[in-house]
């Protein structure tokens, strides 16, 4: 296929999954805000509702144009604001100009599943929205990505774009997952604080969900939500369709497909048995943070590879 | 001019015509809210599969749809054997023409067209002369325009040699009619379009190079903000090639490539949807990012063919037009099954001095003008835009012509209001590569406009579905 249509369906993948890695965010930091706010010693709402603008990096531009914080200017400016890059309308403007560009090679299903999500979108303001509905639009549009997820792997053939697809999706997965750890508060064990546990609990529970990975939690292991247990969940279990494991395998089969002997493939192996043969406590000896945040440069170093491997043909 | 004075396709001669009598029955017994309920249906339709075109304008540009139209329009089976037998026969004197005026140019010396008017015409491009096309056919794909004025009689318009397009409105005009109208089908022997891009295929496979046993083709498009892109995947998809844009191939030691994922692979035919300026920097406009450097050199080495070629142009000038039963008597010693509308060359004195004596009966339109602007419909102007346009051909007449207004007939279409009659032309599309044939239908495109004659979607034309009937027991149906 063309060096450029491969890019193109890889960003239109990537696209849709950051869709829907934004909504899970958002919802997420509402139920946070609705259990955890009111609570003794809580955050703020003020404080919860910061934590989605830092982990798109976009706390300054919203700060000179919204100026405040709040519940109702973070969904405006994070759902369907075209100014903001990072918002939901945003990001699935780009998968569907993706998704144009290439059609040619998509099935109607994947063409219109995006299309259609776009235009029930493309008119839709934050004005005319009702608060009490957002919830039901958040999950729509979860909806339409697991929709397109369905279309992309029942419709397509098994072939180059099939597998540039999966790897976009994938590494965006990856990347979204390391962020939002990476972005937790520090844990200073909470100690015999009844208060500051329910907290713990609370926030841990939102995390899970934002991550789909709640019921994962509660199979694998026979305890109480525990921020240490949580972290090895979503880093090192390959069962877990959102872990950091789970991803990289991923992106490693469809670019064994693609080209064995491609260097982003070497790239994706290492940290592949990277994460294969470390154990939590070396981790957390390491710090999560600073393991995380490699962990996204290597994702990066895999993305530019790729780039290079199979889109930029001479 | 009242309605009653034009040939309605529906209803003329005192009664339903035979084409029609089911379907006017049909559309009789149908309530307004149904036929309401089903535009709107088509519509939404269209939006999802994203059948649009583009409009520039801020944001990127806007896509808006072109008006769909749920009455079909129907032909019979007699009625499309003329236009059939018509058009193809006009094609093949095209591809005859631009074969002469590119090599031996016997026409010219003949002096049955005044070389001057070819030769430094701006559509003559003499990078071609010389060369010899695979079959040597020069218009692959062309879409003539036929207008009908009564029970026999049509006239072709204007023919399109260059990159014509809408035949993906003819073909999914077609799926829409028939989700949304079953029943219809199923009474109506209706003549399948649906192959029309396995034709295209087998066409574009046939003028490939003469070396080359199994050839790879693409389609090249000036990108996704062109107002017919949605026409190039459209059929880039059904045809299952590559869509590709100028920057994905590139020219190397008089070969084409384009750049794949496993590195550069070789193109032996290219189906291209931007105009003869754009296609190389190296040849034509030097500002072009469209096109592919050294594309030219490529093709005049024979290494790659181009379609439809460069110079085809040259054959659907509205100069040349007039000149069409001429070039038909010349190359294929037959009589035109088509009419061609009176034209007049307003570089002519005599032709000049009538029309400026006629304007308001006449449709005057600039040479080198196209998609219905530039023009001046006599009987719809107003004495202020005639006396503008007077002005603008004397300061120039050899720009112009001018024809009669034409009494297109009209179609029973759905409007606001209900059905009323607008009119209507035919645009087939004729395929040229091993042998010239068209597909049975077309794009009927609908003046929305009460009392409009101006077609064209850029100045509010809608489509309909075109029905061509098949002969009773012709072949076996699919």
């Amino acid at each position: 296929m063309l060096g450029r249509a491969a890019d193109n369906v890889f960003w239109m993948a990537r696209h849709v999954e950051r869709v829907e890695s934004t909504v899970r965010l958002l919802r997420a930091t509402g139920l946070n805000a609705l259990l955890t706010s009111s609570a003794e010693g809580g955050e703020g709402d003020e404080a919860i509702w910061s934590r989605p603008l830092l982990l798109t990096g976009r706390m300054d531009d919203f700060m000179a144009r919204y100026e405040q914080i709040s519940s109702g200017r973070v969904l405006a400016y994070m759902l369907l604001d075209r100014e903001n890059p990072a918002s939901v309308k945003s990001v699935l403007a780009c998968a569907r100009e993706n998704a144009r560009a290439t059609r040619h090679l998509l099935t109607n299903e994947i063409w219109e599943c995006l299309n259609q999500t776009w235009l029930a979108i493309k008119d839709l303001h934050f004005t005319t929205v009702q608060r009490t509905a957002i919830d039901d639009r958040l999950e729509w549009l979860t909806e339409r990505c697991f929709m397109f997820r369905g279309a992309l792997f029942g419709s397509m053939r098994r072939d180059e774009s099939l597998s540039f697809a999966n790897i976009g999706m994938y590494l965006e997965r990856g990347d979204h997952t390391a962020r939002l750890l990476a972005g937790q508060p520090e844990r200073g064990g909470a100690g015999d604080d009844a208060a500051a546990k329910m907290r713990e609990y609370y926030e841990g529970m939102a995390l899970l969900k934002a991550l789909g990975s709640y019921r994962a939690y509660r199979e694998t292991f026979a305890s109480n939500l525990d921020f240490g247990r949580i972290a090895e969940l979503l880093i090192l279990n390959a069962t877990v369709p959102r872990s950091l494991r789970g991803c990289i395998d991923e992106v490693v089969n469809s670019l064994r497909a693609l080209n064995p002997t491609a260097d982003s493939l070497k790239t994706a192996h290492e940290l592949q048995y990277r994460l294969q043969t470390v154990q939590i406590g070396l981790v957390r000896r390491v710090g999560l943070r600073a393991f995380l945040l490699d962990f996204c440069q290597e994702l990066d170093e895999i993305s530019t590879q790729i780039q290079r491997d199979f889109m930029m043909v001479q | 001019m009242s309605e009653t004075a034009f040939f309605d396709e529906m209803h003329s001669g005192g009664g339903v015509r035979a084409p029609y009598d089911r379907y006017a029955a049909w559309l009789h017994s149908t309530p307004v809210e149904t036929l309401k309920q089903r535009h709107d249906q088509a519509n939404s339709l269209f939006r999802t599969v994203g059948i649009t075109f583009n409009v520039y304008g801020e944001d990127g540009g806007v896509e808006r749809l072109i008006p769909f139209d749920i009455v079909p329009r129907i032909i019979s089976a007699e009625e499309w054997d003329i236009v059939e037998r018509g058009v193809i026969q006009r094609v093949d004197a095209l591809n005859a023409f631009l074969h002469d005026v590119y090599n031996d140019q016997e026409i010219l010396r003949s002096g049955r067209i005044p070389p001057e008017l070819v030769l430094t015409n701006d559509a003559f491009r003499p990078e071609m002369l010389g060369l010899r096309l695979p079959r040597s056919v020069y218009a692959h794909v062309a879409g003539i325009d036929i207008v009908r004025i009564d029970a026999k009689t049509f006239y072709v318009l204007e023919d399109n040699a260059r990159t014509p397009s809408g035949v993906s409105y003819m073909l999914e005009n077609r799926q829409a009619m028939m989700r949304l109208f079953p029943d219809l089908f199923a009474a109506y022997p209706v003549a399948p379009v649906s192959h029309y891009p396995e034709l295209l295929l087998d066409t574009l496979r046939a003028v490939a190079p003469k070396e080359v046993e199994d050839p790879t083709v693409v389609l090249l498009t000036p990108g996704q903000y062109n107002s017919a892109y949605f026409e190039h995947a459209f059929l880039a998809q059904e045809m299952g090639i590559e869509l590709v844009e100028g920057q994905d191939l590139f020219v190397d030691d008089g070969d084409v490539f384009m750049r794949t994922t496993r590195g550069p692979k070789r193109v032996h035919v290219i189906y291209r949807r931007i105009d003869d300026d754009f296609l190389d920097p190296l040849t034509f406009r030097r500002d072009s990012t469209l096109g592919v450097a050294g594309l030219m050199a490529a093709c005049r080495l024979g290494r790659v063919t181009v379609c439809n070629a460069v110079g085809g142009g040259i054959a659907d000038d509205k100069a040349i037009y007039a000149y069409m039963p001429e070039i038909i008597r010349f190359y294929l010693g037959q009589e035109p099954i088509l009419k061609n509308v009176p034209t007049y060359t307003l570089r002519r004195k005599k032709d000049l001095d009538y029309t400026l004596a006629h304007l308001p009966e006449l449709v005057v339109k600039e040479v080198h003008g196209s998609g219905g602007y530039g023009m001046l419909v006599g009987p719809a102007a107003s004495k202020a835009e005639i006396e503008a346009f007077r002005a603008k051909i004397v300061a120039a007449p050899d720009g112009f012509i001018a024809q009669p207004t034409l009494a297109l007939s009209t179609c029973p279409t759905f409007v606001e209001d209900g059905i009323a009659p607008r009119h209507v032309d035919l645009r087939p599309f004729v395929l040229s590569g091993q042998k010239t044939t068209v597909v049975p239908g077309g794009l009927t495109r609908v003046a929305m406009r009460q009392g409009s004659l101006v077609v064209n979607s850029s100045q509010g034309g809608g489509t309909k579905d075109t029905w061509v009937l098949e002969k009773p027991h012709a072949r076996p149906r699919r």
